[in-house]
């Protein structure tokens, strides 16, 4: 949770199957918080994450992460997944325009190239045929390097994205 | 000179990139306009310190504050009159509730052992607590992020993570979602004791904060 932020940047998208906000994490913060609010899909599906570094995406196999599923209409589900090429099913996101997202996002030590870098997030959407999913869980970036950015992606395209970056004080 | 009085007229001010020599009045003009370089995203806009019985917790005329997109609610040692009650929360579309269609999902970890899951698709209220006491020191705490609310093309969206202490004092906490599937204009919150029924709040603080973005 914030104690103040500090809007960095943001970046938005149409019809595209992923966005980048580079050149967003330095050393001036060890924390931000990034926001979604909108995002919407013609495809149900999840959206997925990677880091940006120096030389761009970074799409090793250097991705763990685990997550609770809490939906509102069946039993709550796990997800927990090592050595992937990104951050794996954060949020679900469904067809509908009213559908939208709210998701927040903290990312630790990204500028640190001494550091693996860490995040936490939580999420709220609507699968239009079923009902609420939320999400909460964690990653790593299991790479001790410096990291300049964000990359969200998922398989078809997003209809309109737009992210917010924050450095947390 | 510009229209918000800035000397020199140009450039042309905005966010990040603001020159020139400011009176008060101009930073006050640019501020409201979006285009003056003021960090300190997070927006104090409201609290409400609770010293005596009331039965709800009201913000109201939100889009006053300006137009954002994300609000931070925070409880501060929240405590109530009666004992095992959870904390709810109600959309305001200019003063009217909704209906019983809130869906929640929400994972209750108590330190004794019992995990819950609690979902349901036609709640009277989105869940911000599990069920907490009354006696003394039993009371909660809670931060809750909520998401286009003022987007009358959206669902308003809410993302969630108290803890307490129940009614035989044990911690607990409960994080999870909720939506209210509708596309309103929910320009208000209310805040109840009791999710399912009646009660009062009887101390702590309520403070909303607002999360300014740029495009």
């Amino acid at each position: 949770m914030a104690t103040n932020l500090q809007f960095i940047k943001s970046a938005s998208g149409t019809s595209v199957t992923s966005l980048s906000v580079t050149d967003c994490f330095s050393a001036d913060y060890d924390v931000y918080y990034i926001s979604m609010t909108k995002l919407d899909k013609s495809t149900e599906e999840w959206t997925n994450i990677r880091v940006v570094n120096a030389s761009g995406v970074a799409s090793g196999s250097n991705y763990d992460n685990a997550r609770l599923q809490l939906s509102s209409y069946t039993t709550f589900g796990e997800h927990r997944v090592t050595g992937q090429t990104s951050w794996t099913n954060i949020a679900f996101q469904s067809t509908g325009t009213a559908d939208g997202v709210g998701f927040g996002m903290y990312i630790f030590n990204p500028s640190d190239s001494s550091s693996y870098t860490f995040m936490t997030h939580q999420a709220s959407s609507f699968y239009s045929s079923q009902g609420m999913v939320g999400t909460k869980g964690i990653g790593v970036h299991k790479v001790a390097e410096a990291i300049t950015g964000v990359n969200i992606l998922s398989s078809n395209n997003f209809d309109n994205i737009t992210i917010n970056v924050f450095g947390v004080k | 000179m510009s229209e918000f009085g800035y000397i020199p007229e140009a450039p042309e001010q905005s966010f990040g990139n603001n020159k020139g020599i400011f009176t008060p009045k101009d930073i006050y003009d640019l501020t409201r306009a979006d285009k003056y370089t003021n960090y300190g995203q997070l927006d104090h806009l409201i609290t409400t310190n609770v010293s005596s019985n009331v039965s709800t917790v009201n913000f109201t005329g939100l889009e006053t504050y300006g137009n954002y997109n994300v609000f931070l609610l925070t409880l501060n040692d929240i405590t109530i009159e009666h004992d095992n009650k959870l904390i709810g929360m109600e959309f305001l579309s200019n003063g009217v509730a909704s209906s019983t269609n809130y869906q929640v999902a929400g994972q209750s970890c108590m330190s004794n052992g019992s995990f819950n899951e609690i979902k349901g698709t036609s709640y009277p209220a989105l869940r911000l607590t599990d069920n907490i006491g009354n006696a003394t020191n039993e009371c909660a705490n809670s931060y809750v992020y909520i998401y286009n609310n003022l987007d009358s093309t959206k669902y308003s969206f809410i993302t969630y993570h108290g803890l307490f202490q129940s009614n035989s004092n044990v911690q607990g906490s409960e994080f999870g979602s909720g939506v209210l599937p509708t596309t309103r204009f929910d320009n208000g919150l209310r805040l109840h004791p009791d999710q399912n029924g009646s009660s009062n709040f009887t101390g702590g603080n309520f403070s909303l904060y607002g999360i300014k973005e740029y495009s």
